[in-house]
């Protein structure tokens, strides 16, 4: 990661994480679903990459 | 002569500490942390996902770092499901027994889960971006292990993990 990278990321971060502890307390099932959720993104991302090749 | 009172010290300490019964009231404080490292792991995730939309991270190290808060997630449900029944079987306080089966799977299914994510993101030399969430999800962790007990080793090693 480039440093222009890092910065986007940590912009994202204090933009977003200050509402983490207003937002509703989450369950560890929501992590997992969303975890998962994710997962099922960028596999089908490698997927499409490898097929495009 | 001194390390070795030192060590006797911190040997009954944790021998009195797991011999004595577990507070519901610990129980109940318990549950509520875990809830806390669940928004902190929550946080991550939703920070994975933007970094992988934005493209600063590949699909690969998204599917990887995902696979290790899936895991983590796992543990925590395991743990407060543990800690479920034995509020509802112990009306008051939970045997000594009891705290020390939560001491290993709090050990087994959340810290060394967590130490793992802390592991993953090393290797992808992407600690610096997540470190609020690292920190976050490091705090209510150390809390925890305090009410078990084993919060001066745990902060040791969540520490040490972040630093290497």
């Amino acid at each position: 990661m480039n440093v222009e990278e890092i910065l986007k990321a940590v912009n994202y971060l204090l933009q977003t994480f200050g509402n983490v502890e207003l937002e509703t307390a989450k369950t560890w099932l929501e992590v997992r679903e969303y975890a998962e959720a994710l997962k099922a993104e960028a596999e089908a991302a490698i997927e499409e990459q490898e097929n495009g090749e | 002569m001194k390390r070795f009172l030192i060590c006797l010290t911190l040997i009954y300490a944790v021998l009195f500490n797991l011999a004595c019964p577990f507070k519901k009231a610990d129980l109940e404080k318990m549950k509520d942390y875990s809830r806390r490292v669940a928004t902190g792991a929550h946080a991550g995730v939703e920070l994975t996902r933007t970094l992988f939309r934005e493209k600063v991270i590949s699909a690969e190290l998204t599917s990887d770092i995902a696979d290790g808060f899936i895991y983590l997630a796992q543990g925590g449900q395991f743990v407060d499901a543990q800690l479920e029944r034995a509020i509802k079987n112990y009306g008051k306080d939970a045997p000594p027994d009891i705290k020390k089966q939560i001491v290993d799977i709090f050990r087994s299914d959340i810290l060394n889960r967590f130490l793992a994510v802390i592991e993953q993101l090393k290797l992808a030399r992407v600690t610096p971006v997540y470190y609020a969430v690292l920190e976050s999800i490091k705090t209510t962790v150390i809390l925890t292990a305090g009410l078990l007990g084993i919060g001066q080793e745990t902060k040791i090693q969540i520490e040490g993990a972040i630093k290497q």
